[in-house]
């Protein structure tokens, strides 16, 4: 019997349409712009991405189980705030909390993940406990937190880090900068996590069907709040490493992020409809939403051309995650 | 070329049971893949568009 070819380039084409017009344009970019093909300018693309990435990670677990997550953004800018307050310089003169004494860069990042996955368990426990539908509770989360972030911040926008806060962001081992080290370690604990553990299973069962997943006896409620405390520590460890990389945080910090991170996951093939997403393509998410806005930097283009290239991006992955639902079902 | 299959009207799922982003999907049913395809086509083109245009006016 002949054996029908299952690979179709047109298929192929249309569901990566956003990669291939990117990897394109980076391969324009590079022949067109000079010192695009560098290791300077790889190492910062792997920094730019890094958060990011953590982020989408955070934010994969909530879009798998038919969810959101849209104060992702306004955490990360409280964490960034927080972090900065506690690692202020000892000896700068306007140090936000003139009585705290030098705090380790380790116990400012555990402090800071512990009160962002309190955070996140709260959302959870909305969502799961009340039933009230992710879009609602995490959008009156991302207000309430950045009404928080103002009142801590007092609206000020915070620097004068020490050394050892920005050196987190701005260091590097054997070239490699150490932001990658802390995205390399959350992408295998999150591969590890998805793939090989019963919470990974049962975050997929969730998402293929809710009803059909409680009935197996999968702990929907306990696994929901696992989910966004978990998404809420990301959020965490993003913002302390956002705030080391930008060398300052305000309210500001932050915003849009969530937007950013869903973008990715949607472009990564992560399904709005839940039940499907992959680490893998989180990050080719990430990095080809990262590589559009360094090809477009590099070619001069103004940024509001770039908000419309990204707005476009986002249409199109929505548009082909609405197809593969309408051609599966 | 053959066209995509897609499902009888009995097959479809009950819409109450459906999540917020399902039910919105579900509005699109009866849309045909040609012009979703198409509206995927004209969004990249208009990225395209939009790139060469940025890099024009710099």
């Amino acid at each position: 019997m002949e054996k029908k070819s299952s690979f179709n380039v047109v298929k192929f084409m249309s569901d990566n349409a956003i990669i291939l017009l990117v990897l394109l344009l980076a391969l324009f970019t590079g022949l067109t712009s000079k010192n695009f093909f560098t290791t300077r300018n790889f190492s910062n693309l792997v920094i730019n991405m890094s958060p990011r990435f953590i982020i989408a990670c955070g934010v994969s677990g909530c879009l798998i189980t038919k969810g959101t997550d849209l104060s992702a953004g306004r955490q990360v800018g409280l964490a960034a705030c927080l972090s900065a307050m506690l690692l202020q310089s000892v000896d700068y003169s306007a140090r936000m909390l003139p009585w705290l004494p030098d705090v380790p860069v380790w116990a400012a990042l555990i402090a800071v993940v512990v009160v962002m996955g309190i955070i996140g368990a709260i959302n959870g426990c909305v969502i799961a406990f009340l039933k009230v539908p992710p879009f609602i509770a995490t959008l009156g989360m991302q207000t309430i937190v950045y009404g928080a972030c103002q009142i801590i911040t007092n609206n000020q926008p915070m620097g004068g880090f020490k050394s050892s806060y920005s050196n987190v962001a701005l260091g590097s081992f054997m070239k490699i900068p150490y932001l990658a080290f802390f995205a390399v370690a959350v992408g295998a604990y999150f591969l590890f996590l998805y793939n090989k553990t019963r919470h990974g299973k049962y975050m997929y069962a969730i998402g293929g069907n809710e009803s059909a997943a409680q009935v197996a006896g999968v702990n929907v409620v306990a696994t929901l709040i696992r989910i966004y405390l978990l998404a809420g520590m990301m959020y965490g460890l993003a913002g302390f490493l956002v705030g080391a990389k930008a060398g300052g945080a305000s309210t500001a910090t932050g915003f849009g992020y969530e937007l950013e991170a869903i973008a990715a996951c949607t472009i990564g093939g992560v399904s709005a409809n839940g039940g499907v997403g992959r680490v893998s393509g989180i990050l080719v998410g990430v990095l080809v939403f990262e590589a559009l806005k360094i090809c477009l930097q590099f070619l001069g283009v103004d940024p509001a051309y770039t908000f419309i290239a990204q707005g476009l991006v986002i249409i199109v992955a929505v548009a082909l995650d609405l197809r593969k639902y309408l051609a599966k079902k | 070329m053959d066209e995509e299959k897609r499902p009888r009207e009995s097959d479809r799922p009950d819409r109450s049971q459906l999540t917020g982003i399902e039910n919105f999907y579900e509005n699109f049913r009866k849309v045909p893949l040609k012009y979703l395809d198409l509206f995927i086509g004209l969004c990249v083109a208009a990225l395209v568009l939009v790139i060469a245009l940025g890099i024009l006016n710099r």
